[in-house]
């Protein structure tokens, strides 16, 4: 399930089928669910790819199944494509955050465009997601004393300094760094100064 | 300031002065030197003081009546008889007093009825008071037993002759101002009445030299005369005069015996005059009535909305009310004496009709639409026509401008009808639409790498497709043909708009016996789409209405509440029914939802997609425990003017 999926959500069964058969036809993984609401209840957080959804269903609509995902921070690309295309819900969709609006019937070379588009910023924004990740769990290993000299070194003060911030030697500093640069993977200053800058991105996107 | 009491003795000392001169002024021709003269004005004033000062001051009566013994009779029996006699005077008129007090006795004597009475209760009183004032001084020996009877008759006319001449005048003294506005506006006639009064006196009292009067019944005429003229005062003035001028300048040359019978002449006179002048006042009262009651009906009729004409039996008008007047643009004098035909020239006088439609005309030969009611008048002194005409011409506008906008509101209802039948159809067709593109795109993808295939299949394929989406075009055209009605947004009065929906439901809520009440909170004009409100309050309280057409009589209650503030207007519109089902409450809106049995499921819908595409939104409040309650919120476009600006 962690290749690119298109998760496709409509409450009419032959709107599905025939999508699927042509996206799979296109070389696209397919994931059918006639309600919005069974697609919320078994999402993975490892689940990739975009969103497919019509706008008028029952139970929940398509821009209420927006606001679910936004509210949980799911953040797979929404298409929506809807036989009911006027100003309005057109203009709330978009405001929801949708990757893009289609009118039914599609046409499918935009259609498969679209879609291709979806993915790729989602496996972009993925990979991005994996690097802080990864990031962060290093970071996360430091002791707090080989925090407090990290974030002094990335403030770019010196050996000495540090320690004489910090109120002990520098011989003791250089222990410190030296144990942290191992724990980091990193071989140099700089290399940790970039894991660090990731770790912090990582940080506020959670807050 | 004299207090009550004092006030009560000045009264009653200027009465015993006033007794005394005038029973030394009338003193003439003393029965054995008591106080049996031929004509007691003293009488009279007693009665007329009791009657206005109340007949608990008899005892000023007594003192009176027993000074007049000792000053002008001079003490003819010993001291006791005479407060006796004196009693019997003060009880008798007391007794008098208090009883004609006790009823409703009018002063005036204005009808036949207290004329009567009066002169009967005067006369027995009378009679009762000489007979005692007599029996006490035969009781004393001054008077004979014999001679008693002859002195009770004497006294008796004395006494009445003096509470005839005198009592009606003195009671009349509320009057007295009118009365003496009257006496100088008409100083010619009261020249020639006195002119002719005294001459006739001095014809009865002094052209005749011997004792005797037959010449009295002459009298009759002055004293009818002046009667008919002036009523009661009029006759007991002038009744009063002849006193004065009898017993002042005739009596000292006439014999006791004449003088009595004399007496008994003027006494008849003196009734006659009273009863006349009673029948005179009550023939003028009904006469004012009467005047009083036409001036009002006068006044109704003026008063009336409606045109009046009242006509003869040939259609000539005899009156015309004031809406007659302005109704036909013509003064009075203008319609009065001409024919109907004339003003309602389509008019057949016939027997009473209903209410019928026909063309008025004005003055100005202006035609106008109208509606008349004829009462045929047949009694035989008066026959003829009443016609009650209304001008319709508001009424017909009103009509026509209710009709013009319930005929807008019913083709908007139509349009947004259709609107939202074709918004729901392109949803429904697009779906099967959108597969069946699909398919056919996957058919092209899956029939691809086969070999032995023919050109036309792709084509085919393509055409197939195209068509597809032909079709989809068409529905998507029809729908946004209907939903392309922008719109119209102008100032709107909500005051009225909201009541010429509300009336529009009164006969039906009426007769199903529903309570509709409204609190609409915004006074002046606001920037909307009128029609579209219209139809959206249309069907919210259409859809109450049903709710509660079913539900215990008694209960059925429907509310609308409008409010506006900070540019946002708020609509509330409640009912007691059972509420929204809840398997239906999340679809409300949707179309073709509807919990009535032969409802489309398109009212709120519709409702729904108005306010929307006036930025505005449609709600159920669903915290409510019973019935149901509908909000609808709509941003007020910025006023004309600011637009303008």
């Amino acid at each position: 399930m962690n290749d690119p999926t298109v998760f496709l959500i409509d409450d009419d069964a032959s709107v599905r089928d025939s999508l699927a058969l042509l996206l799979s036809l296109k070389g696209m993984r397919t994931q059918l669910f006639a309600r919005a609401g069974t697609f919320l209840e078994t999402y993975q957080n490892e689940w990739r790819g975009c969103v497919l959804t019509d706008l008028r269903m029952p139970e929940m609509s398509g821009l209420d199944l927006q606001k679910a995902l936004s509210s949980r921070n799911i953040d797979l690309p929404v298409v929506v494509l809807t036989a009911h295309g006027d100003v309005q819900t057109t203009r709330a969709a978009m405001k929801n955050g949708a990757f893009d609006f289609l009118e039914k019937p599609v046409d499918h070379d935009i259609l498969l465009d679209v879609l291709g588009n979806a993915i790729r910023e989602d496996t972009v924004r993925h990979a991005a997601q994996r690097i802080e990740d990864v990031a962060k769990s290093r970071l996360d290993r430091l002791t707090p004393r080989e925090r407090d000299v990290l974030d002094l070194l990335v403030q770019g003060l010196s050996q000495r300094d540090t320690a004489a911030r910090l109120g002990i030697s520098p011989r003791t500093v250089e222990v410190y760094k030296a144990r942290m640069m191992e724990k980091l993977q990193c071989r140099s200053v700089a290399d940790v100064v970039r894991l660090a800058i990731t770790g912090a991105n990582t940080i506020q996107k959670a807050v | 300031m004299v207090s009550a009491d004092a006030r009560d003795w000045l009264i009653g000392i200027g009465y015993l002065g006033s007794y005394v001169a005038l029973d030394a002024l009338s003193y003439v021709q003393p029965m054995l030197k008591l106080g049996i003269t031929p004509w007691n004005p003293d009488a009279g004033l007693t009665l007329a003081f009791l009657l206005m000062r109340g007949w608990r001051q008899a005892p000023w009566t007594v003192a009176a009546a027993f000074a007049a013994e000792i000053l002008v009779h001079g003490a003819p029996a010993p001291v006791f008889t005479l407060l006796c006699a004196s009693g019997v005077v003060a009880a008798g008129y007391g007794t008098l007093a208090y009883v004609l007090t006790k009823g409703t006795f009018d002063p005036l004597l204005a009808s036949r009825r207290t004329a009567v009475e009066f002169g009967c209760a005067a006369a027995l009183t009378a009679l009762a008071v000489s007979g005692g004032y007599a029996a006490a001084f035969v009781a004393a020996g001054v008077l004979s037993i014999n001679s008693a009877a002859d002195a009770v008759v004497r006294n008796w006319v004395g006494d009445l002759n003096g509470i005839l001449t005198v009592t009606p005048l003195l009671l009349a003294r509320p009057t007295a101002a009118r009365a003496w506005g009257a006496l100088r506006s008409h100083r010619g006639l009261i020249a020639v009445q006195g002119a002719v009064l005294a001459v006739l006196l001095w014809v009865v009292f002094r052209a005749r030299p011997s004792g005797d009067l037959p010449l009295v019944y002459i009298l009759f005429l002055p004293v009818v005369w002046i009667t008919l003229t002036w009523g009661v005062l009029g006759a007991s003035a002038v009744t009063l005069l002849i006193q004065i001028v009898l017993i002042g300048a005739a009596a000292p040359r006439l014999s006791a015996g004449t003088l009595i019978e004399v007496q008994y002449l003027l006494l008849t006179l003196a009734l006659t005059g009273v009863l006349l002048g009673a029948i005179l006042s009550e023939r003028e009262n009904a006469l004012a009535q009467v005047a009083a009651g036409e001036a009002e009906q006068r006044a109704l009729l003026d008063a009336a909305p409606d045109a009046v004409l009242a006509t003869d039996s040939d259609g000539h008008i005899t009156s015309a009310n004031l809406a007659a007047k302005q109704l036909f643009k013509a003064p009075d004098t203008a319609i009065q004496n001409t024919d109907v035909a004339r003003w309602l020239p389509d008019l057949r006088l016939a027997a009473d009709t209903e209410r019928i439609r026909l063309a008025g005309v004005r003055a100005n030969a202006q035609r106008f639409p109208a509606e008349v009611a004829c009462v045929r008048l047949s009694a035989p002194a008066r026959e003829g026509y009443l016609l009650i005409v209304r001008d319709m011409t508001e009424h017909d506008q009103a009509q026509m401008q209710l009709r013009e906008r319930d005929t807008a509101l019913a083709r908007a209802m139509r349009f947004a009808l259709a609107g939202e039948l074709a918004t729901a159809l392109t949803h429904e067709l697009n779906q099967p639409i959108t597969a069946l593109v699909s398919y056919l795109k996957s058919v092209e993808i899956l029939v691809e790498p086969l070999e032995m295939r023919d050109s036309r299949l792709i084509d085919t394929l393509h055409k197939a497709a195209r068509e597809s989406h032909r079709a989809s075009d068409v529905i998507r055209r029809l729908r946004d043909f209907y939903s392309g009605a922008a719109a119209n947004v102008s100032r709107v009065d909500i005051q009225a708009l909201a009541h010429g929906v509300l009336s529009a439901f009164a006969d039906r809520a009426a007769r199903l016996n529903i309570d509709v009440t409204h609190d609409i909170r915004v006074a002046e004009e606001v920037c909307t789409d009128g029609i579209q409100l219209q139809m959206v309050l249309h069907n919210l309280i259409a859809n109450s209405i049903d709710a509660i057409a079913d539900g215990p009589s008694g209960t059925r209650r429907v509310h609308i509440g409008i409010t506006a503030s900070q540019g946002m207007m708020r609509i509330v519109v409640e009912d007691s029914g059972t509420g929204v089902p809840e398997e239906i409450r999340s679809q409300l809106f949707e179309p073709f939802v509807t919990s009535k049995v032969d409802g489309m499921g398109l009212g709120l819908a519709i409702s729904r997609s108005l306010l929307r595409s006036q930025g505005g939104e449609l709600s159920l409040d669903s915290s409510l425990s019973t019935g149901s309650r509908f909000v609808v919120e709509l941003p007020l476009a910025a006023s004309i003017t600011k637009v303008v600006a």
